[in-house]
């Protein structure tokens, strides 16, 4: 009489193998979506560096020696350091202060900060002229009603980043902990919570700084010609020095690759 | 005067009441245990005396200070939870100091402190490890330095040892208690692990439904527990239900056998005739006889059928149905052989052994029965 194990015999793991022709496919959709996305780049550099007798980047000296291009890219960075300071103090210290004592608000605040997404920037623009064109709130044309109106659209970006950095940090013990040792609600804020949801904070920072970076429909409603920022001055350019605006497009692109390369080294940190 | 003193202390959450008046004087020095199982409100207790929950009512009082409305991080008291938590991005030396920092000592008092603590816990020379390069085992005894780093008034314990693997948790179980007493520090250690509670406390708090239902020695706990929630929550305390008659208990034999009722004999004598009771014995106090065997005197007998045995190691332990309840009797293992499902078993247990709580008063006579005593008369 045979007697049957009781455990099923050692199977051996099984392992993931590509199948070929998966494989395959794999590959030319990334082929597809890289040449999607560097062809007009490629486009736009040829453009750019096209001359009479092969290669110039002529246009790019020119660019960079104007003086106003420092004064827009000026105006981009300050709005976009203001946006990122305001939009991740907001969202640190009220996601903080939620989970410690309010955590019943935040599938609340989970929701509002989803909502710049569904308001239309035309729609976010026009509204913000009605309310701030006329005193004591006449804002219109000032980098501060910008700012305003970047740290609200920008929420969802920081809120998403900081809200992930915290869930995984285990912020209510480690208060606590802190607290036991004698420490305050500020210190335990910078000492401890802090360096915890740092990479959030960068990656929020980052994708914030993108954003604002080449945003061109509130800029234009909001402050027009008055305090004109990066992609204005494109979109001025191009009406009249189409190689300029070219020129300038590329860096943009260049600022946010770069952002998202950032973003991406902060993030593989955290994991 | 005692060192920390509960008094009339409630905590409520909306309608849920979490901790009832609890009334509690502890000496400085001691390692209490409060013990009970989920929801009992040891940990609320526990949190409230560190100030991260606000009390409903009453107030606590340490040395003679009522600190009940002061924020927690003024009441110099150490805490280790059972998560660790310790401050992931830094090393175990700077979690051990952080609190050093903040009491503002200086760099070199500071460096002392810690090589002292890590010291005390067995983790000399692991202060540059970070907690993510650490055993479970290692991070605790870090949160127990840090805690510990700054001379605490009170060493809170929340059930430090949970998240930790059987072995590790014998270990630091005791080198917890080895250094509580090094230290004299008084010490508040919650659990549900009833083992735990008895081997390392001078004091064992049992707790029910946000109430104390027995404070004692350990000692006192396991052999004495004065109400059917301790009996039956320390131990596998049997609990054979009858009714007090002359100076023995009464238990009722199934209905349906034709089994006559028994008696028991207890060491009680306090007992109002006809009170509902329940005779507690356990499980290692009760013996299997064999059929030959004489019964002394002073030995209970009842006879049951086992219906199942588990094995535990070094005692098996038989589920021997009697009358209507069940009695769980604990073997050693090299006698369990001769014992299986469906033998009747002759079982005897010392009246000394027992314990009788009485659970209610004698039922109020009827009114044909009053009149029958009166005609009597």
């Amino acid at each position: 009489m045979t007697i049957a194990p009781l455990t099923p015999p050692i199977q051996a793991p099984v392992q993931a193998v590509d199948h070929p022709k998966k494989g395959t496919w794999r590959r030319v959709l990334i082929a597809a979506l890289l040449i999607y996305i560097f062809i007009p780049i490629v486009g736009l550099l040829r453009f750019s560096t096209r001359a009479a007798n092969g290669i110039s980047f002529q246009f790019y000296r020119d660019a960079f020696a104007d003086p106003s291009f420092y004064s827009f890219l000026g105006n981009s960075l300050f709005a976009g350091l203001w946006t990122i300071a305001i939009t991740l103090t907001l969202t640190t210290f009220t996601l903080y202060w939620a989970y410690l004592k309010a955590r019943w608000l935040l599938p609340l605040m989970e929701m509002l900060s989803l909502l710049p997404f569904v308001v239309p920037a035309v729609t976010l623009g026009i509204g913000l002229i009605q309310v701030f064109t006329t005193p004591p709130l006449a804002l219109t044309g000032t980098p501060q009603l910008l700012i305003g109106a970047y740290a609200i659209v920008t929420l969802p970006f920081a809120y998403r980043a900081v809200e992930n950095s915290l869930q995984g940090a285990n912020v209510l013990t480690l208060t606590e902990a802190a607290e036991s040792l004698g420490a305050s609600w500020w210190r335990i804020f910078i000492e401890i919570i802090l360096p915890c949801v740092w990479s959030g904070v960068i990656s929020g920072g980052l994708l914030v700084f993108s954003f604002v970076f080449g945003e061109f429909t509130l800029a234009l409603f909001l402050v027009g010609s008055s305090y004109q920022t990066f992609p204005l001055y494109i979109q001025q350019l191009y009406s009249y020095q189409p190689q300029y605006s070219v020129v300038m497009s590329l860096l943009s692109f260049v600022a946010t690759w770069l952002a998202a390369w950032l973003l991406v080294v902060f993030t593989r940190r955290k994991n | 005067m005692s060192y920390l003193d509960l008094v009339h202390l409630f905590k409520s959450y909306g309608s849920v009441m979490a901790v009832q008046d609890v009334n509690l004087q502890i000496p400085a020095g001691e390692f209490i245990s409060l013990l009970g199982p989920s929801g009992c409100g040891k940990t609320t207790i526990l949190r409230m005396i560190a100030g991260f929950e606000k009390t409903t009512g009453g107030s606590i009082l340490l040395e003679g200070q009522d600190i009940t409305h002061i924020p927690a991080n003024r009441r110099d008291m150490g805490m280790v939870f059972q998560s660790y938590s310790l401050f992931p991005h830094m090393t175990a030396g700077q979690n051990i100091a952080f609190g050093l920092r903040v009491k503002r000592l200086s760099h070199g008092q500071q460096r002392i402190r810690v090589h002292e603590m890590l010291e005390l816990v067995g983790l000399s020379g692991m202060g540059d490890r970070y907690p993510h390069q650490m055993s479970g085992g290692q991070q605790q005894r870090v949160a127990l330095a840090r805690a510990l780093a700054i001379s605490p008034r009170l060493l809170l314990l929340d059930e430090p040892l949970s998240a930790l693997d059987a072995k590790v948790r014998l270990q630091l179980r005791n080198e917890i208690r080895r250094i509580q007493q090094q230290l004299d520090i008084t010490t508040l250690f919650v659990t549900h692990d009833q083992e735990e509670a008895l081997s390392i406390s001078d004091r064992v708090i049992v707790m029910s439904q946000g109430r104390i239902d027995q404070a004692g020695t350990p000692e006192e706990i396991y052999l004495t527990p004065s109400t059917a929630f301790t009996a039956s929550f320390i131990g596998a305390m049997n609990q054979i239900p009858g009714i007090w008659e002359g100076s023995q208990v009464r238990v009722s034999a199934h209905p349906d056998t034709q089994i006559p009722d028994e008696f028991l004999q207890t060491q009680e004598t306090d007992l109002l005739d006809g009170a509902t009771v329940l005779v507690l014995v356990r499980p290692e106090s009760i013996t299997v006889l064999s059929p030959e065997a004489s019964v002394p005197a002073d030995c209970n007998l009842l006879s049951g059928l086992v219906t199942s045995r588990i094995f535990l190691g070094s005692v098996v332990r038989l589920s021997v149905l009697v009358g209507e309840f069940y009695l769980n009797v604990d073997v050693p293992t090299a006698q369990a052989e001769q014992f299986s499902s469906g033998q009747v078993v002759r079982l005897g247990f010392p009246a000394d052994q027992c314990r009788v709580l009485a659970i209610a008063p004698p039922a109020p006579q009827s009114a044909s029965s009053q009149a029958q005593v009166r005609s009597a008369v």
